[in-house]
């Protein structure tokens, strides 16, 4: 054994350990910029409306089962888009998830985007219609250095913004 | 891979003039990881007993810990940190170096098919354990995390809206993280466990002087460097500027810049790359070992000798009066001869074919071993001066240009018992015996080279016989940690112990 080798050798172990669990620093994103998250899990509405049952239809079906409208599970995509100023940041329909497209639609996007004041255009359509938007709002926002902006959308609340 | 063999032994070699062979700490990889397995989960325990387990309290709690009981907490936290680094540190050494030297075809495959997992159960552990802090780096790994797993169409509402925005994180998820921060170590314990079955006395205790050496490097680092955290957690900001734990967390940048889809084949691909790798690598030609009972007392020589327990004792099949007999398992020999060596009846002194040791290799039989020694000693006509039994996976000796040196090669030096080196002296075959071993922590064979030193210091049975003069034999490292050229320069009047240590 040689102490000073040894040491030597310690020395170099203790700054593996020490300088790679933290350095280089990872810096991710400039400071000059925000990000935007466009984000749901929302179901259209249904592709048909719900039916209702004729007296006979109802008096066919089996004792337990017995119901007086069916609804067609499929439901509708939603479409979305959401414009930074006159700049398209999202244009798209979102389909809805699940086999018989019978789950809700989900999407989960980011946008970076410069700091400063942002004029901000969500339309949303949710339901069969083929044109148009069922929700539209505008907002201004003044986005701070690596602010993170959330444009979520629940059956609770409604559209936020925050 | 060469190139990778001869970089783990010049390494090696300088360890062994720092530490001595004994504590090379490159001999001892798997024995650190268990070290650092057990400091981290001593650490770790601390530290949830001492920390806030809610999501709104854990980072005051952190900070406590770390600034107002520095002296404890915080260091604690340090080890818990550093002690699970160096984990990936040894881990990714140990299986570069049992790469570089071919350990994973044939039975040994067990010991790295098992050794994968233990990638991924450490990476997971390190990784829930930064979640748990609760700051800026936690909340970046929680959203990359969930990001990445949301990409697997298992989850109908992805895990990552749980993060955008404040309200939405919720005290539930956050002890599902805390229960599989605990639970995953608990595993990885038992595979550790699991990884090292199939060896004799797997080297998992850390000699004490390493211990100490490297807890006192750990504090010295702790107290230099304490572990610390980022700005607590802030869902209205994008966590930037982040102290990546590169031993852990170097793929997440990856997941901002690469579809969560092409990390997953990253991933996956590695693992199955690794797990294939054994089946691919060219296997070298395995002899395995058979038992002649007839010449088979029981005596468990063997048995203590194998370095991959493939030699068990069972009972008596053929009525001697003997308690029991050995037993070969083929899919556990590596073929090292390592027990052809140990067996009491392998003495070459017998006559012609009744040279039938209890144990021997079937395809290099001990009346071979005693042909090939005659043949390559009186070949040239004259007596040699120096016979250099070599180790298979020692470096080649030059021998052509001097006839007074001739070599003999065995799979491992510990095949060549001392009764052998005995015969070759006694017989005049040989004025001298060089044993050229692959070196003491590569040891291809795990513990030949120690076995074989140990029976010729007369401390290990089959000994060494008394009358057996110490000037005419020397058992050197001629691996890739050694000197290549050592075989045929060595002089006899030195210690044998000198040369044992490549100064
Ligand atoms: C937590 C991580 C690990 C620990 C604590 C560990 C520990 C050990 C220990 C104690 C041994 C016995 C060494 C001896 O006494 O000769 C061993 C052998 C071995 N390990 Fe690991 N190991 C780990 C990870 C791995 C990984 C990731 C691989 C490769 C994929 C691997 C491949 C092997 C092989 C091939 C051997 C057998 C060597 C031989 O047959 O001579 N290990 N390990
Ligand atoms: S060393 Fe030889 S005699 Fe002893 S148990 Fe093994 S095979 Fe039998
Ligand atoms: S050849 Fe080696 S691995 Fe096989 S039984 Fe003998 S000592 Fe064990």
């Amino acid at each position: 054994m040689n102490p000073i080798r040894a040491t030597l050798v310690y020395v170099v172990l203790a700054g593996l350990f020490g300088v790679l669990s933290q350095f280089p620093i990872y810096p991710r994103m400039p400071e000059d910029q925000a990000m935007i998250r466009l984000t749901f899990t929302l179901y259209g509405d249904r592709m048909e409306a719900c039916r209702q049952l004729t007296q006979e239809e109802i008096a066919k079906l089996p004792q337990n089962m017995k119901r007086k409208e069916i609804c067609e599970r499929a439901r509708a995509p939603l479409y979305v888009q959401l414009f930074d100023g006159d700049q398209v940041l999202f244009d798209k329909e979102v389909p809805p998830s699940g086999f018989r497209d019978d789950g809700p639609s989900v999407l989960y996007e980011s946008f970076p985007v410069p700091i400063g004041t942002h004029k901000l255009t969500v339309n949303f359509r949710h339901s069969r219609r083929a044109e148009g938007f069922d929700l539209s709002e505008t907002v201004h926002v003044d986005l701070t250095s690596r602010q993170h902006l959330v444009i979520d959308f629940t059956d609770q609340y409604g559209l936020s913004i925050r | 891979m060469n190139i990778a063999k001869r970089g783990f032994g010049r390494l090696e070699s300088f360890l062994d003039k720092a530490f001595g062979p004994d504590l090379n700490p490159l001999c001892q990889l798997g024995a650190y990881g268990y070290f650092c397995y057990w400091i981290v989960a001593a650490s770790g325990i601390y530290l949830y007993i001492a920390f806030d387990t809610s999501i709104t309290g854990v980072y005051e709690s952190m900070e406590y810990l770390t600034h107002d009981q520095w002296y404890l907490g915080g260091l604690l936290r340090s080890f818990h940190r550093y002690a699970s680094d160096a984990m990936v540190f040894f881990l990714f050494l140990h299986l570069f170096r049992e790469l570089a030297y071919g350990r994973l075809t044939g039975p040994r495959a067990f010991s790295w098919m098992t050794g994968v997992p233990l990638i991924l159960f450490l990476y997971a552990a390190g990784i829930t354990g930064y979640w748990l802090v609760w700051d800026e780096l936690a909340q970046y790994i929680a959203i990359k995390s969930a990001e990445w797993l949301d990409w697997l169409p298992i989850f109908s509402e992805p895990i990552a809206r749980n993060f955008v925005s404040p309200d939405r994180v919720d005290d539930r998820f956050f002890s599902l993280m805390i229960f599989i921060h605990i639970f995953v170590p608990l595993f990885l314990l038992l595979l550790m466990w699991i990884h090292v079955q199939r060896i004799t006395k797997p080297k998992v205790n850390l000699p004490r002087m390493a211990a100490f050496g490297f807890l006192g490097m750990l504090t010295a680092l702790s107290l230099i460097s304490p572990a610390t955290s980022h700005a607590a957690a802030d869902l209205s900001k994008v966590p930037a500027d982040l102290h990546l734990d590169w031993y852990y967390l170097a793929l997440y940048p990856l997941l901002d810049y690469l579809p969560a889809g092409v990390v997953w084949f990253m991933a996956a691909g590695f693992t199955i790359a690794l797990l294939g790798l054994p089946a691919l690598w060219t296997k070298p030609e395995r002899q395995i070992a058979t038992v002649h009972l007839d010449n088979c007392n029981g005596c468990e020589w063997c048995l203590k000798d194998c370095p991959y327990s493939a030699i068990s004792m069972v009972p008596r099949t053929d009525g001697k009066p003997y308690r029991q007999q050995a037993a070969v398992n083929p899919n556990l020999c590596v073929g090292c001869g390592i027990c052809a060596g140990s067996c009491p009846t392998g003495s070459p002194y017998r006559r012609g074919e009744r040279l039938v040791p209890g144990i021997e290799l079937e395809g290099y039989t001990l009346l071979e071993l005693r042909d090939r020694l005659t043949s390559v000693c009186t070949g040239s006509g004259d007596t040699p001066k120096r016979l250099v039994v070599r180790c298979s996976h020692a470096s080649k000796t030059n021998t052509e240009d001097d006839p007074a040196i001739v070599e003999l090669e065995v799979p491992c030096v510990a095949m060549f018992s001392p009764a052998f080196l005995d015969y070759t002296l006694a017989q005049g075959l040989a004025d001298e015996v060089v044993l050229a071993a692959c070196g003491d922590g590569e040891c291809f064979n795990r513990t030949g080279l120690q076995w074989t030193r140990e029976r010729f210091a007369r401390q290990r049975d089959p000994r060494l016989r008394g009358r057996v003069n110490d000037e005419k034999w020397r058992i050197v490292n001629a691996g890739s940690s050694g000197d290549p050229g050592i075989a045929l320069t060595t002089e006899m009047s030195k210690q044998p112990d000198e040369e044992a240590v490549t100064e």
